[in-house]
């Protein structure tokens, strides 16, 4: 089997994993009495067209990227982390609790302060369901999802009682948001008029710092041995169950501090919806991005046009964003689908033998 | 197709990235006949089998079925024309009964709404009775001994409606007892239908097979009548070169205590004692050998001496330090080795390079990782020095570890736990589908290690591999050690009737 053969085949899977999404895809806005072009038009490019729509899908990719290097870790050492969404919430709670609490910290210091603190909140919740299943094998999947429930409701309580600017309620409105953050703590803006911040650098650091962690320390080693073969890593001396749960608690902190980076860079406050749906996509842009660094900052740049673009069909064709959320459930179906072909090596043998016979009749 | 008259494959070529594994290969199976095929680890057998199957596509070559010629392209096909494999790892569910499990493959008996286990039964008392081939259809799985899953293995090809019978390797996890019956069972079978046999153990081969291929390096080096040669004459075609076992006849004094056991209790899953009141004591530079039918409590002792088991009671001794319920990092920091029984998932992470695999046990070992930084030409150095001194065939060693052939794969523990100089080894069938080569070079490790003042507790089902390479041997019944006779004098009578439980004094 040639080289070329290997890499046309893996590109037209690709390829047709897209066009079938697309298809997919168009079933469904059919359905909905959509212009199918229009709509797919708009959202890929409709963002791109601006320095305003460009900088907001870089500000979502953010967050995004940040989760999705967390759930890397937790899946390489063989957990799926579906829990990112209750982790960022928490770590909102904790980091604005640490910004409105040290108000008279040096700035640099200050903001130091205030991303750890998230990154505890979130690693705390990251460590519940980790513990949980080294101990006492509990699925993650079932605790990670009930504790996004637990997150949402107390991210709710602290919104409207505990945490509620006081503003809100003398004036009356009651609206569920915490009081501003101070301006001190804010991230600089690196474009005028746009609301990009200087969180991005916080993305490439990060992305080396798991790159390095993973591949490049025995740490990394232990835990990749850990999460691909449970049984061998034992037999070597590997504590697996260290090592689970210190990858949940990695991958809690890491969404801990996507919030965090999320109301210094963005809101400036804790207010209801930050969250949105970032846990789940994160998700996904770790798996579209391969579960290393070097793809997920593309595929969260390709998932924070998806999200902008889908606010955009919305006002411009009037297909409501929601439709972006199925757009990625399909997504999801189709990567999975695209992995096992690809990972498919009588396929592939079957294939080159096909193309082989012709080239030689 | 009523039967299968005669099988050919002909100049059948086979290319995986880099490598020639298959070249121009033709072997003809006639009615009636057992075809033997035998050769080095990784020389292709296995491929081969698996280009019959359908499994994988040749690159040139075909196969011609009963004078016309077919074409596989899955094993569905292969299936469809009568042939059937039983693989070396058994594909059965612990869960489900024995008629369960060849329910799930048989589809007349998938009904719309139920499975017909009336017919599925009957199936299998028709083959039973036609092949003199008996199974309990109702027993569980997990209950059988991997003898008797063997034979639901058989049974389940069988019913599948094979015509023609392919045995990857089929007696290396069995016990001499159950590869004498299955020889037995495969002589009388045969009378009904023609097999391919693979085997490392010629003595098999030679009972067994009326034609002999053998394969080196993709190529079929020689094809000819089994009864025209004797052993020792193919042992030299297939390597080339005159195979002597080496054995362990150099007196020397042993050194204190190395392992001991002193009354160690284990609970099984299941409730009853899987170590039963377990005494044994080896000494630095002593091979113990472990003899015993498999399932006595074997593979209990060397998961508890490795701490990948708690104990239920006792003490275990290593170098005069508790390591009862330790962890087993602490276990082989002091210095023990363990070649485990299950060598594709246990002794290797399966998707990890060859080399990473090689430092599974030693990655904080400051040669390999700086502050916890890894060294990645340390590894590789180390891993092309064992790659040539254990001579592990392998295109390159950065390839994944899953993908080598099943000697190639014991190659690497081997080469690991022997490199890692530990101060004791427990080797659990450690030449288990070796060829006879690596098999010999594997022994005089184990001795040389042994000149070195190692103690060895070697764990083995084979006898000759246990009287050969022991000092002493301990024979194991459910659990309990029955006595420890010295090797030189001990006979194979004496050690089967202790085996079978009977003990005289
Ligand atoms: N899927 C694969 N991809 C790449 N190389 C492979 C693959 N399968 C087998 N090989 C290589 O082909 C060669 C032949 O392997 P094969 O498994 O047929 O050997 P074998 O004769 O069965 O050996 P053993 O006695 O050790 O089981 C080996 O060198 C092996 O590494
Ligand atoms: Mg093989």
């Amino acid at each position: 089997m040639t080289r070329q053969f290997k890499i046309l085949y893996k590109t037209s899977i690709i390829l047709i994993a897209v066009i079938a999404t697309l298809l997919i895809g168009s079933v469904i806005l059919v359905t909905i009495d959509a212009d199918v072009f229009r709509t797919y038009l708009v959202i890929l490019t409709e963002p791109l067209k601006n320095k305003i729509q460009l900088t907001e899908v870089i500000i979502r990719s953010i967050p995004l990227s940040v989760i999705a290097l967390g759930i890397t870790v937790a899946y390489r050492s063989g957990i799926i982390n579906i829990g990112a969404e209750g982790q960022m919430a928490i770590g909102i709670l904790t980091s604005t609790a640490a910004a409105l609490a040290f108000y008279n910290v040096p700035r640099p210091l200050n903001i130091i302060i205030i991303v750890v603190c998230g990154a505890i909140g979130g690693g705390i919740w990251g460590f519940i369901p980790g513990i949980l299943k080294a101990k006492l094998k509990v699925s993650e999947l079932l605790s990670t999802v009930m504790l996004n429930y637990i997150a949402a409701q107390f991210y709710t309580f602290f919104l409207r009682g505990p945490m509620i600017d006081p503003a809100e309620l003398t004036l009356g409105s009651g609206t569920p948001q915490s009081m501003r953050l101070e301006k001190t703590v804010w991230l600089d803006r690196l474009i005028r008029g746009t609301r990009l911040h200087t969180g991005i650098f916080l993305v490439f650091v990060l992305a080396i710092f798991i790159y390095i962690l993973l591949w490049k320390t025995s740490f990394g080693y232990k835990l990749r041995a850990a999460g691909a073969s449970e049984k061998a890593a034992k037999y070597g001396g590997i504590k697996v169950a260290f090592f689970v749960t210190v990858s949940m608690v990695i991958s809690g902190a890491f969404a801990g501090i996507a919030g965090s980076v999320e109301i210094l860079g963005v809101h400036h406050r804790a207010i209801e919806g930050i969250t949105s749906g970032y846990g789940f996509s994160g998700l996904v842009v770790a798996l579209f991005g391969g579960l290393h660094p070097a793809g997920i900052i593309p595929a969260s740049f390709l998932f924070g046009l998806l999200l902008v673009g889908a606010d955009m069909t919305q006002r411009i064709v009037g297909v409501p964003a929601n439709m972006v959320q199925v757009l990625e459930g399909i997504i999801i179906l189709v990567i999975v689908a695209a992995q096992q072909v690809l990972n498919d090596k009588y396929l592939m043998d079957k294939i080159w033998k096909k193309f082989h016979a012709e080239e030689a009749k | 197709m009523d039967k299968i008259t005669s099988l050919r494959m002909e100049n059948i070529t086979k290319t995986f990235p880099g490598m020639k594994a298959l070249d121009n290969v033709t072997i003809e199976v006639k009615e009636g006949e057992i075809f033997a095929l035998v050769g080095e680890n990784g020389a292709g057998k296995t491929t081969l089998m698996n280009v019959l199957m359908g499994l994988y596509q040749s690159d040139g070559g075909c196969i011609i079925l009963n004078g016309q010629k077919v074409c596989f392209t899955s094993p569905n096909d292969s299936f469809g024309c009568g042939i059937g494999m039983v693989h070396q790892r058994y594909m059965l569910v612990p869960n489900l009964t024995v008629k369960e499990n060849i329910a799930l493959g048989l589809k007349k008996a998938w009904k719309k709404v139920k499975l017909d286990m009336d017919f599925v039964v009957s199936k299998i008392e028709e083959i039973g009775e036609k092949y003199d081939l008996v199974v309990d259809p109702d027993a569980y799985i997990w209950q059988l001994s991997v003898g008797e899953q063997q034979k639901v293995e058989l049974v389940k090809t069988l019913c599948l409606g094979a015509k023609f019978l392919i045995l990857d390797e089929p007696t290396s996890a069995l016990t001499p007892q159950e590869i004498d019956e299955l020889i037995q069972l495969l002589k009388t079978m045969n009378k009904k239908l023609p097999m391919i046999f693979i085997s490392h153990k010629l003595k098999e081969v030679k009972e067994l097979s009326h034609k002999l291929a053998i394969l080196r390096h993709g190529k079929i080096v020689f094809c000819g009548d089994t009864n025209d040669y004797s052993s020792s004459d193919i042992a030299a075609l297939m390597t080339g070169r005159e195979v002597k076992m080496p054995e362990n006849n150099e007196e020397k004094e042993f050194g204190d205590y190395a392992l001991e056991l002193k009354n160690v209790n284990v609970k099984s899953i299941r409730g009853f004692l899987a170590l039963n009141d377990l005494n044994l004591k080896v000494r630095s530079g002593e091979i113990m050998g472990l003899a015993g039918v498999s399932g006595n409590g074997q593979l209990e002792l060397a998961q508890i001496i490795n701490g990948l088991r708690k104990i239920d009671g006792g003490e275990i001794l290593f170098l005069n330090e508790h390591i009862e319920n330790t962890s087993p990092i602490d276990i082989i920091q002091k210095g023990m080795g363990y070649i485990p029984e299950d060598r594709n998932t246990e002794g290797i992470v399966p998707s990890f390079s060859i080399k990473e695999n090689l430092i599974l046990k030693d990655i904080e070992n400051e040669q390999f990782s700086n502050h916890t930084i890894i060294n990645n030409k340390a590894i590789n150095d180390n891993a092309e020095k064992l790659r040539e001194q254990f001579d592990i065939r392998c295109v390159n060693t950065s390839l994944s570890a899953g993908a080598l052939s099943g000697g190639n794969i014991q190659k690497v523990i081997l080469a690991r736990e022997i490199a890692r100089k530990p101060k004791f080894l427990v080797a659990v069938y450690p030449t288990r589908g070796l060829d006879m080569g690596a098999a010999q070079f594997i022994h005089s490790k184990l001795l040389e290690m042994r000149k070195n003042g190692v103690g060895i507790l070697l764990i083995s089902e084979e006898l000759d591999e246990i009287m050969n390479l022991s000092d002493n041997i301990a024979v194991i019944f459910k659990g309990h050690i029955q006595k420890v006779l010295p090797a030189k004098t001990a006979t194979r009578r004496e050690i089967g009737m202790l085996m079978a439980g009977v003990n005289n004094d």
